[in-house]
């Protein structure tokens, strides 16, 4: 097998938990014969019709070629798996020089539980704009399975879900106006 | 639940009963004549519901019956939490929260924060259930419980020779509730212009909060909520001094703001309480600021040496599963537990004598030392 390890800097995926990816061939090349259409090719062709004899030329046949057959390529995800084993939602409650101050709640909570000082170096430079005051991120901490190796693994990834729709805001402003009706029977 | 605390008041007999974990407050006041009232909710930690609830039906309350009100002092979580499950099971209480919760920007957000999943609003989700319930209510044709107050509003008043009973709000005044809507409203509009959704930003509704003074026989109680002093003398304590009677002062008083220095003035111990009265509170232990702070305890204890806490102010670092508990060690991230084990304060006193409040404590709940 040809291993196209040039193209690993390509893997698309680099995210936790979805193992980079890389451009394999399916196998060695080797050779096979085939028709293949020349158009240079041309063929006369001599027919009688009704006692006259008539020719005809033909431009362009199929003759029979030795052809290289090229691998093909696919794509090959490596062995790397992310097992998760603590994971949380956060809401960031507080920003200050050494990082942010979080809410952190785990799954099917109503209510957070627990909080963190989540230093800035834990958290992506991309993302570290995002950081304020209400912005809400996952973190996930476990093992990253590479190759037979076990990493520990503390990943966070702050939310980017777009504002409010305008469905959204007319629902939101007609349940808003349910409530007030409550006050006001 | 601890077998002394499950004897009831007599008829005659007021008790408080302060529940506070750590991060969290409930009062539960027998009013006398096994009439109740609860005042703030918070969650029990062996249970997972309303701790009011959990210590009204170990000792034998008929919720549906006895519980006359509930009062929301306001939406933040520690003071809300169960709040819904308390209304449901108390069919036939009033429900009362700050007049400063109608107005319309607030109740957007509360809308709002409904739609951003993952976002846990907390108080303002558990306050959203509260309205639902009390929306069904309606649907049914049942009378609704809901009810507004605001500085001099009574909540209740019982003229009974036998038990007279008067409780009454001193708080918000104008200028807190005109505050409270400019906030809702500038909150409301910083949510809808994020880029991005985002978790509602926190508010400080404590000036919006609701001050209780209670008057039953002879005692009187005064129940600070989380009250805070402002600069201007028309808001916050300024506003509520500047109103009191001279004649009457409480005997006891659950402090504002959870002990902190925003929460008191020299004026709230020398004008509304008698000298040396029992005080009680609950701690806030949050990372960014936990209250009473050293120096907060040593303050109260120079207005009183009656002075209770439900629980220490330290966060307890919380010990997670592996491989999460090396790793965070090794980047030196602590990770803390909000806490729910319950601290309990206890108090009794007859209705007709002025006798001394007998305070019990129970679970992590302590008398302040210096």
């Amino acid at each position: 097998m040809t291993d196209v390890s040039s193209l690993d800097s390509y893997a698309y995926s680099n995210q936790l938990g979805s193992a980079p990816s890389v451009l394999t061939s399916s196998g060695d090349t080797d050779f096979a014969d085939a028709m293949i259409y020349d158009p240079a090719q041309n063929k006369d062709t001599a027919f009688e019709f009704n006692g006259e004899s008539s020719s005809h030329t033909q431009h362009g046949s199929f003759v029979r070629r030795r052809i290289m057959n090229f691998p093909v390529a696919r794509i090959q995800k490596k062995r790397r798996n992310f097992r998760e084993t603590s994971s949380w939602e956060g809401v960031v409650t507080q920003v200050s020089d050494e990082g942010v101050i979080a809410k952190l709640c785990r799954r099917y909570q109503d209510f957070p539980a627990e909080e963190a000082l989540i230093p800035w170096g834990e958290i992506d430079p991309a993302d570290q704009a995002l950081a304020k005051e209400g912005a809400m991120f996952s973190w996930k901490v476990g093992y990253l399975e590479n190759n037979g190796q076990r990493l520990s693994v503390s990943h966070i990834e702050f939310r980017r879900i777009p504002s409010f729709s305008a469905r959204e805001l007319a629902a939101a402003k007609m349940k808003a106006a349910e409530y007030s009706a409550l006050f006001h029977d | 639940m601890i077998e002394a605390l499950r004897d009831r008041p007599a008829n005659d007999e007021i008790e408080i009963s302060l529940f506070g974990p750590g991060y969290g407050e409930s009062i539960v006041l027998h009013l006398g004549g096994g009439r109740w009232c609860v005042v703030d909710s918070c969650l029990d930690k062996d249970t997972g519901r309303a701790a009011a609830l959990v210590y009204l039906e170990e000792i034998g309350v008929d919720l549906q019956r006895q519980v006359e009100i509930i009062v929301c002092t306001h939406w933040h979580d520690d003071h809300i939490r169960g709040m819904a499950s308390l209304l449901a099971a108390c069919q036939n209480a009033r429900f009362i929260c700050s007049s400063s919760l109608r107005e319309s920007a607030f109740l957007q957000i509360v809308a709002l924060s409904e739609t951003i999943r993952g976002a846990h609003g907390g108080g303002l989700n558990e306050f959203a259930r509260v309205l639902q319930q009390i929306m069904m209510r309606r649907h049914c044709n049942e009378p609704s419980p809901l009810e507004t107050c605001h500085a001099g509003s009574v909540l209740l008043e019982r003229r009974d020779e036998s038990l007279p009973l008067k409780i009454a709000s001193l708080s918000p005044s104008d200028t807190d509730h005109k505050r409270m809507s400019e906030t809702f409203a500038e909150k409301r509009n910083q949510l809808l212009s994020s880029e991005y959704k985002q978790s509602v930003p926190t508010m400080h509704p404590n000036l919006g909060s609701i001050v209780l003074r209670v008057e039953i026989g002879k005692q009187m109680i005064l129940l600070g909520a989380d009250m805070e002093s402002r600069k201007s003398k028309t808001g916050g304590w300024s506003a509520i001094l500047s109103q009191a009677p001279a004649a009457s002062k409480a005997d006891f008083y659950k402090i504002a703001h959870h002990g902190s220095n925003t929460g008191d003035m020299p004026g709230i111990w020398t004008e509304l309480l008698v000298p040396d009265c029992p005080a009680v509170l609950t701690p806030n232990q949050r990372l960014a600021n936990p209250l009473p702070r050293v120096t907060d305890v040593e303050r109260i204890l120079r207005r009183t040496p009656n002075a209770f806490a439900t629980a220490p102010a330290s966060l307890k670092r919380k010990r997670l599963e592996q491989p999460a508990e090396r790793l965070l060690r090794h980047k030196d991230i602590a990770v803390y537990e909000i806490p729910s084990s319950q601290g309990h304060l206890r108090a009794r006193v007859s209705i007709h004598t002025k006798d001394v409040w007998k305070i019990h404590t129970y679970g992590r709940a302590f008398q302040l030392a210096p």
